[in-house]
């Protein structure tokens, strides 16, 4: 379990171990020491604009994977309230949510991330916009199903009974209930969104330069590619072993929920 | 069924207002002018009377109301206005681009299906045989390696090493191999796993059981119980993934440089242009809506008995 | 008729079945009783060849004196000459399809025409209107289900019925209906193999009854072997249904 948290933490680790240490600036331009050797200086080399790769690397990992743990337990946390609230505590509002959320769950989250990207601008920000505008409907919904089953159960028809307020039965025996299932999700969409906005920095929708970006850094080195297939391999393996160890941990859970 | 038919197209149509209302607003409401984008103010020097003139000629003074209304009759003709940019039509730019698009998605689609469909069964049905193995490491690799990096891969041995098909752009069949193989790869992968685990929870169901001890003929297991039963998941899920394709291909497009949707888009977002983005917009909304209904058509066939209101329990 | 030689089943290194040898003749009506655990339900299952590839099974099953094994030339013995009823029968449908498609595809898995006068015929012994055919099974009671089951048992008149607990969540005069409606059927064409954990239930209907325990069975006989028998298990299982004791009341009882 522990081991395999480690490969997501990694990233975030050595983004604020680059900070503390703060060795090579990752937006410094060097044209005299552009594509360099792996040195002492830089320890994965330099890219075609002589920045330090490792270090831009560290920067990247801190962004994306940052950026995917918060949107990802924002729009979890909006789900989990908007689904216990529409399937448990204060069933009025059903109809409404599910109506929005029947709506959005057939919506592409690329075809809103281009609309938002025409809209505000083509940035990082937007792009964070349009994954949330989609996720949230995705939890509302698994959470609002799974609050319904739990809800039917006698665990909860005894608490009824006995006399408990529905937010507090939502809080002690329906949520306890739904929460592993939304932490499998979660692992899982966790690896989803870092995909996501690597693929959108690789077109140039996402972050935008000077920040790297996984996504972006491979897009920058292509055109080295039969030159220096370095300027694309690390920032590809960093990709590959983040989602690896995001799929590995939602099977870790579901393992330990035994789900 | 006639009150059914009734009431699903006035849902459809109000979906449809408040659609096109709501994508109509949003792009007048973006920060930032558009005339000014088209002037392109920054670099030349335009006086205000220039910018008065462009603007009422775009019909943006009107009462935003007025200006729907205008947008939307011109929408009903399939007319969607010039973009800013080329001054061609909308409709004659998607017209073409969707037909790149569909020709790529077909080929992804084709691809994905031919994978998945027998590695996700083999490795259902005989779970310790080497091709399982295969599909297991297979649905590994295409569902954490991004697209873009396997079209990349793809292209660097295939296009620029061998030189067996062309890097980029479309022309002919032979340009269209590599991106609808990366596609098939990225898509197809999903589904091994899929199919694998819907058809286990089916064979491992106790009507199927029961089929069996009836005697009922291996065959008509396999076709009227099992696959029946494993459709309506791994059909809800491609309807889902058919109508991203409809968004365009934007990444691979993009890498292929494929004149398809996905890279019109790109293009336009980055030139702000927002004729061609506000048709998008109508585009794939009809098209999403339409292939659900598609989909939804399907689920109500194979699963008829979750769609009986007549019947008293 | 059914007969099985020295049969054993293993799971690892644990002996789930021990030895169990027996025969079932034409027209008998044979009980099997046991705790829960006791190797009934596996018994069953290796006679239906539902065995989870997980066991190991040494010994062998012989059906009119030829062995049944995996193979699928043997299939055709199953609806057709050995018809089963199942314990769950809430799930042993497929809720898409209808009760009538079931009924199309037993048949004509057994290459016999779909014979529609035998089948009113039996929905109406066991009380099942007509329209019932063309519902889903979601749309049908547990009742009716189990009823279902029943005519998909015996509707191509198999020669031996298995009937695997199927009164266990039955109150006692649906569960009697039932039966009764079971010996009335196949009393003159099959045999029974009726699997329960109920003896007194057994006593009352059984031409010869099997008594099982962790997998082996301890004792056989008929009624009166039985109440006479001198197996602890057995006496201790007699004890345990003091209604048995009292004849009158246990009569008292069915007829009201």
């Amino acid at each position: 379990m522990k081991k395999h948290f480690f490969i997501i933490c990694g990233c975030l680790f050595f983004a604020v171990l680059y900070a503390i240490t703060s060795m090579a600036d990752p937006f410094v331009t060097d044209v005299t020491n552009r594509l360099a050797e792996p040195s002492q200086q830089n320890l994965l080399g330099t890219d075609h604009l002589g920045r330090d790769i490792f270090s831009r690397l560290l920067l990247a990992g801190g962004i994306t994977v940052g950026l995917s743990t918060a949107i990802v337990l924002v729009t979890a946390t909006i789900g989990v309230l908007l689904g216990t609230m529409s399937g448990f505590v204060y069933r009025r509002l059903e109809p409404i949510v599910t109506k929005v959320t029947d709506a959005t769950i057939i919506f592409p989250d690329t075809v809103l991330a281009i609309v938002l990207a025409g809209v505000l601008g083509p940035s990082i920000q937007s792009l964070v916009l349009a994954i949330s505008l989609i996720k949230w409907t995705s939890y509302t919904r698994l959470v609002h199903t799974l609050v319904l089953q739990e809800s039917t159960k006698g665990h909860v028809l005894a608490a009824r009974v006995n006399g408990l307020t529905k937010p507090k039965i939502a809080l002690r025996h329906v949520l306890p209930a739904v929460c592993p299932h939304v932490l499998v999700v979660m692992s899982l969409d966790l690896g989803k969104v870092i995909l996501l906005i690597s693929a959108f920095s690789f077109i140039g929708l996402g972050v935008q330069l000077p920040f790297p970006e996984w996504g972006g850094m491979i897009s920058e080195g292509r055109h080295y590619l039969v030159t220096n297939p370095m300027l694309v391999f690390w920032p590809a393996l960093c990709i590959v072993l983040t989602i690896i160890g995001s799929t590995r941990l939602s099977a870790k859970l579901t393992r330990h929920f035994q789900i | 069924m006639k009150r059914f038919v009734a009431r699903k197209s006035l849902e459809w149509g109000l979906a449809f207002l408040v659609f096109t209302f709501f994508s109509f607003l949003l792009l007048r409401l973006v920060p930032g002018d558009p005339v000014l984008y088209l002037l392109k103010v920054d670099e030349l020097n335009v006086d205000v009377a220039e910018i008065d003139r462009l603007r009422e000629e775009l019909g943006f003074t009107a009462p935003v109301w007025v200006q729907y209304v205008n947008w939307l009759t011109q929408v009903l003709q399939l007319n969607l206005g010039n973009s800013l940019i080329t001054g061609q039509p909308v409709t004659q730019l998607f017209m073409d681009n969707y037909a790149a698009t569909f020709e790529l998605a077909a080929g992804g689609i084709f691809v994905a299906i031919a994978l998945a469909v027998p590695f996700g069964t083999i490795s259902a049905f005989r779970p310790k045989s080497v091709s399982a193995k295969l599909a297991t490491g297979l649905s590994v690799v295409g569902s954490s390696v991004p697209s873009f990096l396997i079209g990349l891969i793809l292209m660097y041995v295939f296009a620029v090493s061998l030189q067996w098909f062309p890097v980029m752009g479309r022309n002919g069949w032979d340009s269209l191999v590599l991106p609808s193989l990366t596609l098939g790869i990225a898509v197809g992968c999903v589904y091994i796993r899929l199919i694998r685990s819907t058809l286990l929870d089916v064979m491992a169901s106790d009507y199927v059981a029961m089929a069996r001890v009836r005697g009922i003929r291996s065959r008509t297991v396999l076709i009227r119980y099992i696959t029946r039963a494993a459709l309506p998941p791994v059909i809800s899920m491609f309807g889902v993934s058919v109508a991203s394709l409809m968004g365009g291909v934007v990444v691979l497009e993009v890498l292929f440089a494929y004149p398809g949707v996905g890279k019109l888009m790109v293009d336009s977002v980055l030139r702000r242009d927002f004729p061609v983005l506000q048709g998008y917009l109508v585009f794939t909304t009809c098209l999403v809506a339409s292939i659900n209904l598609v989909t939804n058509g399907m689920l109500r066939l194979l699963q008829p008995h979750l769609y009986r209101k007549d019947v008293s329990r | 008729m059914l007969l099985i030689d020295h049969l054993s089943i293993k799971q690892g290194e644990r002996l789930l079945l021990q030895d169990v040898s027996l025969a079932i003749e034409r027209n008998e009506w044979v009980c099997l009783v046991g705790a829960s655990g006791s190797g009934k339900s596996l018994l069953v299952k290796s006679i239906l060849q539902m065995l989870p590839a997980t066991l190991q099974s040494t010994g062998s099953i012989f059906w009119n004196d030829q062995e049944i094994e995996a193979a699928s030339n043997t299939c055709s013995i199953y609806g057709c000459e050995i018809g089963y009823i199942p314990q769950q029968y809430t799930t042993s449908f497929a809720p898409f399809l209808t009760m009538d498609a079931h009924i199309r595809d037993l048949f004509a898995s057994h290459d016999q025409a779909y014979d529609e006068d035998r089948i009113r015929a039996i929905m109406a012994e066991v009380h099942l209107s007509e329209e019932l055919l063309y519902r889903y099974p979601g749309e049908l009671s547990g009742g009716q289900l189990q009823r279902f089951c029943l005519l998909l048992a015996s509707i191509l008149q198999p020669k031996l019925i298995i009937a695997d607990e199927i009164t266990n969540a039955l109150d006692v005069l649906t569960a009697r209906q039932v039966t009764e409606w079971l010996k009335a059927m196949i009393g003159q064409t099959s045999s029974m193999l009726w699997v329960s954990h109920d003896l007194a239930e057994a006593m009352t209907y059984a031409d010869h009854i099997l008594v099982m325990k962790d997998g082996r069975i301890v004792d056989a006989g008929d009624r009166e072997h039985l109440l006479t028998s001198t197996d602890p298990y057995t006496q201790s299982l007699l004890q345990a249904a003091p209604v048995l004791k009292r004849k009158d009341r246990l009569e008292h009882v069915i007829t009201r």
